[in-house]
């Protein structure tokens, strides 16, 4: 039986901490206890026995003196480290460009990220009580749509809390879209804004410059304006006090009562002006629209914020919530509405896009852009790392004498560690110089350009960004570091080659396997989002856009609006609407049939009776709208395909004439069928939808544009609407410009992944080169035998090329299958309408950089063919 | 002063040394202490105590000759030195004086 041994890794501990005089009697006392316990309690008593007791020794007695590392490294070995990297990178001056260049690249993409993450997180943090400060949030569940949360609240959610809860401090309530046009004196100014209840000041840290924070917003028909407004309206002159009038939806004139300072970019909370709660309160219950307006069920216009007190738990109020909409919900089987709670910090980035009440980045969104700018900055990072450990082999003799002159395994490392800083520092300034150079571009990119953030370089930025810089550095440097320090003296003075630098380890394969399937995956990816963009923005919507200008109506009466248009000659056809379809806007309304009971929300647009000759909308049945008047009794509609489905109302030639009921019990006739065309975005499935004809509520006109001559036409119309309405600026865009801009964020995703794929190209590609070079100096002797055995120069790129084809192959076998995973099961997943992902989009990605693989070799390998064999080979 | 006074434990250890007198070394004196007290006691406690007692020249020690056993390394033997024989007995006469100076009702029909 072989002989029971106590553990030898307690035993290495044990040599490692002990005091050298002290190890030969501790350890044969545990030695003799250990065969003690052996023979008396049997071997696992023993083994654990004496583990316990080696972490028992570990006294101060015991301990050796470590030497302290720091005073090892002299001032003169740092200046000699310094030289010799410096050295080192000027005479390699290919190796080291590729590094500082595609470490630059991809870390000014790192710079971008850090200043945009910090600027995220500094949102909301100059309010004094931002820690204690919530907003109500809705869970808003429907039989039809399910599940789904909004940022928004009703407004009967925020009078309950006001004075039902001892931990509820200071709720604010909020409306949003508080439009009107301001005047004063001779000045008329349009104007937008919040309606807030009188605790705002209280609650938020805006800065009020004039006037009182307890009173401002407490009357009705009180105004708050921002400071620069209060400049273009009132110019020098004190605006506290002062009567304006004012058209708008709940008031006709007000009282300046505060000027507050505009506020900060980073904020969620945005606006002009900011009017009184009580001018909305007082209207509603004059027009006796209380039951409506604040409503449970109403919770689409309203935000509700409030202070939680400092000694209340967030679970006691989630409680009081919870009971309330229990107690609201009841009785309602097709909604039900659940209260919760965000943390005001939580809102950007959040997660929670539905009716924000201001600029709304998603987490999810960061932490994807976070991980594939990691992604790049790791490729970036192997580069270094794979050239370095390729090139090992001309330090390898430094390292040696380095070591015979008494250099420890941690000098070595910390000098190639050093080297890398070096590299990466340099690689920072230029990764600077670039973020400079292109935040414009940057800025454009959607998800900063709505006013989100500035990228504005902070002095104290400066400390992330030496960190990332160091980390950077530290990560690309470890792994060539490690293998030096790790060189055997006699091995590399005596001219053999340690085995691990000559043939490519497996770590290095690894390493450019990940770039190309980065590489690949983004160019993949790149070319579906291009794909699906095209194929979003020309899908065919069932209705003409070519040449149709849409014109926002601000408000303004549509007929004069549309009489003035139509003198402009070059214009064909006009006609308002409530909102532009496949735009992402939508209008809804509660729809009865004959049941009273199935009621469903459908979709709507108010237009007049141009409406579908100037959209080329065909009619399956009936006719168009007749012309009435505002007052008469049955209103018109037309209703599509799904909708006849969705209440059993026959074909479309029966469900002519069929009454229809809206909300307010208010009948409709249908006098038209039209077919499924695309109401929302093309994102989703058509639903049921129905056009009304109202004469009122239009928001936006649309007109036929007849002439090539464009800027003629939009000046004459610009001045037509001049004589219209002065206040409002024209704005006038292309129908097809407005679905673009729906889609914009296909764009958006479509540039990032381009612009990262591009970036995971070149870095890749750099790499490439520098192993090429490398191979191909170092198999020159191979090389030149064989050309002067008679290979060709085809011959030649076939052998130098066919490693890294063959790691390009493994890559991509990682990469294709693994990006259409991610883009049929994620991305594209949720679309209604979608291209469908083909073999050449799934082959371009490897064919990219197969083909760069080979231009790069043959360069290569036609700078050795022009070398005379007899030059290298002469010395054999 | 510190390094005069005995702790409890110090006192037991170095009558051990002495009680053992030329056998005295870690483990043996853990034996010993077992046996005479009855109280388990842990090597590295011991250990800690010898060092400290060493440090305050209470005892002395030497490196012994390698024997078969303990893998061949060495036993580190103690000795109680010239110090460390006066603080016993200081300690001794201290308890001592303290014993004759208890009047014998106190421990009437215990001894």
């Amino acid at each position: 039986m072989m002989r029971q041994k106590p553990p030898k890794w307690a035993d290495r501990l044990l040599k490692w901490y002990c005091k050298p005089e002290r190890l030969e009697d501790l350890q044969g006392d545990l030695i003799e206890y250990f065969e003690r316990n052996l023979q008396t309690k049997g071997p696992w008593f023993a083994q654990i026995s004496y583990v316990l007791e080696v972490f028992y020794f570990m006294r101060l007695y015991a301990f050796r003196k470590f030497k302290p590392q720091g005073t090892m490294y002299s001032i003169h070995l740092l200046a000699n480290y310094w030289k010799t990297s410096i050295r080192n990178i000027a005479r390699n001056k290919l190796f080291s460009t590729i590094n500082i260049v595609g470490l630059g690249i991809s870390m000014s993409v790192g710079i971008v990220m850090i200043v945009f993450l910090a600027e995220l997180l500094s949102y909301d943090k100059f309010h004094r009580n931002g820690d204690h400060i919530y907003r109500l949030v809705n869970t808003h569940w429907d039989h039809q749509q399910g599940e789904s949360r909004f940022a928004s609240t009703s407004a009967l959610a925020g009078y309950k809390l006001m004075d039902s809860h001892s931990a509820i401090r200071d709720v604010v309530l909020f409306r949003k879209y508080f439009k009107g046009i301001i005047s004063w004196q001779e000045k008329s100014l349009a104007i937008n804004g919040l309606y807030a209840s009188e605790n705002f000041f209280s609650l938020f840290s805006f800065d009020l410059l004039k006037g009182d924070p307890n009173t401002a917003l407490k009357n009705p028909n009180s105004l708050v304006i921002t400071e620069s407004f209060a400049k273009k309206m009132f110019g020098e002159e004190n605006p506290l006090g002062q009567m304006v009038s004012i058209q708008s939806q709940y008031m006709d004139q007000a009282v300046i009562a505060g000027v507050v300072a505009d506020p900060p970019l980073h904020s969620h909370i945005q606006f002009n002006s900011l009017v009184s709660f009580s001018t909305f309160e007082n209207k509603v219950k004059a027009n006796d629209d209380i039951a409506s307006m604040f409503h449970w069920n109403n919770m689409w216009m309203y935000h509700v914020y409030f202070r939680l007190a400092d000694e209340a738990s967030e679970g006691d109020v989630q409680k009081f919530l919870d009971e309330m909409s229990a107690e609201q919900n009841e009785g309602n089987e097709y909604v039900k509405i659940n209260l919760g709670l965000q943390k005001l910090g939580d809102i950007i980035p959040g997660d929670i896009e539905n009716n924000s009440i201001g600029p709304y980045v998603s987490k999810k969104l960061v932490l994807t852009l976070l991980l594939l700018t990691g992604l790049v900055l790791l490729a970036a990072s192997f580069n270094y790392t794979n050239l370095s450990v390729a090139r090992a082999l001309g330090r390898a003799r430094e390292v040696g004498v380095r070591k015979v002159l008494g250099a420890t395994k941690a000098h070595i490392f910390t000098q190639f560690i050093f080297e890398a800083l070096i590299l990466t520092l340099l690689a920072t300034c230029l990764a600077f110089c670039i973020f400079y150079f292109v935040r414009d571009q940057w800025l454009q990119m959607g998800f900063f350009s709505r006013n989100l953030a500035t990228l504005d370089f902070q002095i104290e930025y400066l400390v992330p960004l030496v960190a990332f810089a160091l980390i950077m550095g530290t990560l690309s440097g470890f792994l060539p570091s490690f293998l030096l320090a790790r060189t055997r003296v006699l091995q590399v003075l005596k001219n053999k080659i340690p085995a691990r630098f000559s043939s490519g380890p497996g770590v290095q394969i690894f390493l450019i396997v990940f770039q190309y399937v980065l590489s690949i995956a983004f160019i993949i990816g790149a070319t579906i989002s291009y794909k699906q963009f095209i194929y979003t923005t020309t899908y065919d919507l069932g209705f003409a856009t070519e040449n149709i200008l849409t014109v926002n109506l601000w408000g303004n009466d549509a007929d004069l609006v549309k009489k003035g248009f139509s003198e402009v000659p070059e214009i064909g056809r006009v006609s308002a609407s409530g909102i532009l379809l496949s735009t992402g806007e939508q209008w809804g309304e509660h729809l009865k049939y004959e049941d009273p009971h199935d009621s469903i929300i459908v979709y709507l647009n108010t237009v007049d009776e141009h409406y579908i000759d100037l959209y080329d909308i065909p009619l399956l049945a009936g006719s168009n709208f007749r012309h009435t008047t505002k007052d008469s009794e049955v209103q018109q509609v037309m209703v599509n395909e799904k909708l006849l489905e969705r209440f059993d109302l026959g074909t479309p030639t029966e469900a002519v004439g069929k009454r229809l009921k809206v909300e307010g019990n208010q009948a409709v006739e249908i006098v038209g069928v039209i077919p499924n065309i695309q109401y929302a975005t093309v994102e989703s499935e058509t639903e049921p939808f129905l056009l009304k004809y109202q004469n009122e509520d239009y928001q936006v006109i649309g007109l036929k544009i007849n002439s090539p001559d464009l800027p003629v036409v939009i000046e004459k119309l610009e001045k037509a609407w001049d004589n219209i309405d002065p206040i409002h600026p024209f704005t006038a865009h292309f129908y097809q410009d407005r679905i673009s801009e729906t889609y914009k964020r296909y764009y958006e995703q479509m540039k990032m992944v381009g612009f990262l794929a591009f970036l995971s190209i070149v870095i890749a590609a750099m790499g490439m080169l520098g192993m090429a070079v490398y191979t191909t100096e170092s198999r020159m002797k191979e090389v030149s035998i064989r050309k002067v055995l008679g290979a060709s120069a085809q011959q030649l790129v076939v052998l130098l090329s066919s490693r890294f084809i063959w790691m390009i192959l493994a890559a991509s076998l990682i990469a294709v299958p693994a990006t259409y995973f991610v883009f049929e099961q994620m991305v594209l997943r949720d679309h209604v309408h979608r291209i469908t992902i083909g073999l050449f989009d799934l082959t371009i990605g490897t064919i990219i950089p197969l083909f760069i693989c080979v231009i790069i070799i043959s360069w290569q390998v036609r700078r050795i063919a022009r070398t005379n064999p007899s030059d290298t080979l002469r010395d054999e | 002063m510190k390094g005069t006074n005995l702790g409890e434990f110090e006192e037991i250890v170095m009558l051990t040394i002495a009680s053992l007198s030329q056998q005295a070394y870690s483990v043996t004196i853990c034996d010993e202490i077992e046996r005479i007290t009855g109280r388990s006691v842990k090597l590295g406690v011991v250990h800690s105590v010898l060092n400290r007692l060493e440090s305050k020249g209470m005892i002395g020690s030497h490196l012994g000759d390698p024997t078969a056993e303990r893998g061949g390394r060495r036993k580190r033997f103690f000795e109680v030195s010239n110090t460390g024989k006066a603080a016993l007995i200081a300690a001794k006469s201290q308890r001592d004086q303290l014993w004759n100076s208890i009047p014998d009702v106190v421990f009437n029909g215990l001894k």
